[in-house]
């Protein structure tokens, strides 16, 4: 009798976390940009001790610190502040006249309202992860 | 595979630097008679091929080791403590995973292919040059955040600049004109940013912010004035008593409790 074995599948734990690991090296590519590093500029302009041996000391404390806010920057803020620039740019996209008819608009209506949701994910997930320009009116 | 290696490798091997063993070989035992050549070339090809086996596998390899070397020092270059501590703490993980890989990655790149030696960017013209870089990248950082305070936008990253170099007519033009265009919100980041940094119009001129057209302006900016500010850069005492005189209630009640008035 032939056994049969059930094809690997990789584990759900191990799935998410590569996803992750993706997202975040991806999302390395924003924060590369020192605008998209709202915490850690704002850590470097008002805590940054003045003299190199306070800089020794505190590093221990310091170096987690950068760490989080790091991953906060790259989970957390930059999305955050990304949300005005996706939404301006799916207005642009789709709510914005470029010459279209009355008609033509009317028509394209249902199609606009629907493509809406996909276009604000999909460019506030491409702002999250990459540095892209701020919408400009 | 062998053979692919030495045919990959004779990439790095096409320069004589890299293949000391074949350069003796070749200058002390292969000879230069044509008769000699000929009859010693049964020996002299076999050993060729062991010497370039010798120098694609064994002796460029180890030329390459100091030059791959400091391609993984360079990571750690151009790292700007005083200036961005916590950004450069962040980087360090990366950079210390980035060192190993760099290393390997070049000691191959240099061990197969013909390139540059590494240089040490340890020299003093090197060092100035590299500062003198980094004061007219911050100097155009300021002028683009001037720019776009000037524009409305004063979300822009505020610019640390003690070291802008010398202030340039550019950057006074830009801050005047910046002074003069910005909204209220702007004009407020601008005498903040100009406090922080010392900028040379504010150095001339310590309470431009507390002569702002805008009276929220003016509370803010004298709010937000330190002791320490105070004490190193005192309000004259006649704009003191402008400032107690205020048209708005706000700025007057907080400069008479700042400058009480000598009865």
């Amino acid at each position: 009798m032939v056994e049969r074995r059930s094809p690997r599948r990789t584990p759900i734990p191990a799935a998410i976390a590569l996803f992750l690991l993706g997202c975040v090296l991806s999302s390395g590519c924003a924060i590369s940009s020192r605008e998209n590093r709202r915490t850690l500029n704002a850590l470097d302009e008002h805590a940054t001790p003045s003299s190199a041996a306070a800089r020794w000391v505190m590093a221990p404390v310091a170096l987690p610190v950068s760490l989080l806010a790091v991953t906060g920057d790259m989970a957390i803020v930059h999305p955050l502040c990304s949300i005005d620039d996706a939404w301006a740019d799916t207005v642009d996209a789709l709510w914005t006249s470029h010459g279209e008819t009355k008609f033509r608009r009317a028509v394209l209506l249902p199609l606009a309202a629907l493509a809406t949701p996909i276009v604000f994910t999909g460019d506030l997930i491409a702002r999250s992860l990459f540095p892209l320009p701020k919408h400009e009116p | 595979m062998l053979a692919l290696a030495i045919l990959a490798s004779g990439c790095a091997w096409s320069n004589p630097e890299n293949r000391p063993v074949w350069n003796a070989f070749e200058e002390h035992l292969v000879p230069e008679d044509d008769v000699l050549f000929a009859v010693t070339l049964p020996l002299t090809l076999p050993g060729g091929f062991g010497a370039i086996l010798i120098d694609s596998l064994f002796v460029h390899p180890v030329q390459v080791v100091d030059d791959a070397a400091g391609d993984a020092r360079d990571v750690w270059n151009n790292m700007e403590w005083s200036e961005q501590y916590y950004t450069e703490l962040a980087t360090l993980p990366l950079r210390a995973v980035g060192t190993p890989l760099v290393f390997v990655g070049s000691f191959l790149g240099r061990s197969i292919f013909d390139a540059e030696p590494h240089k040490d960017a340890a020299s003093s013209s090197d060092v100035a040059h590299q500062q003198e870089v980094r004061r007219v990248a911050r100097r155009l950082d300021v002028q683009k955040w001037l720019e776009s305070v000037a524009a409305g936008r004063s979300e822009h990253l505020r610019p640390q600049c003690e070291d802008c170099g010398s202030w340039s007519d550019e950057l006074q033009f830009s801050f005047e004109a910046t002074r003069r265009a910005a909204d209220a919100d702007g004009r407020l980041e601008l005498y903040r940013a100009a406090e922080r940094n010392r900028w040379p119009p504010w150095e001339a001129d310590p309470g431009m912010g507390l002569r702002d057209p805008d009276p929220v302006v003016r509370y803010m900016v004298l709010q937000n004035r330190s002791a320490a500010l105070s004490k190193r850069d005192p309000i004259p005492e006649d704009l003191q008593r402008e400032l107690r005189e205020d048209p708005s209630e706000m700025v007057r009640l907080l400069a008479r409790k700042l400058f009480p008035a000598e009865d």
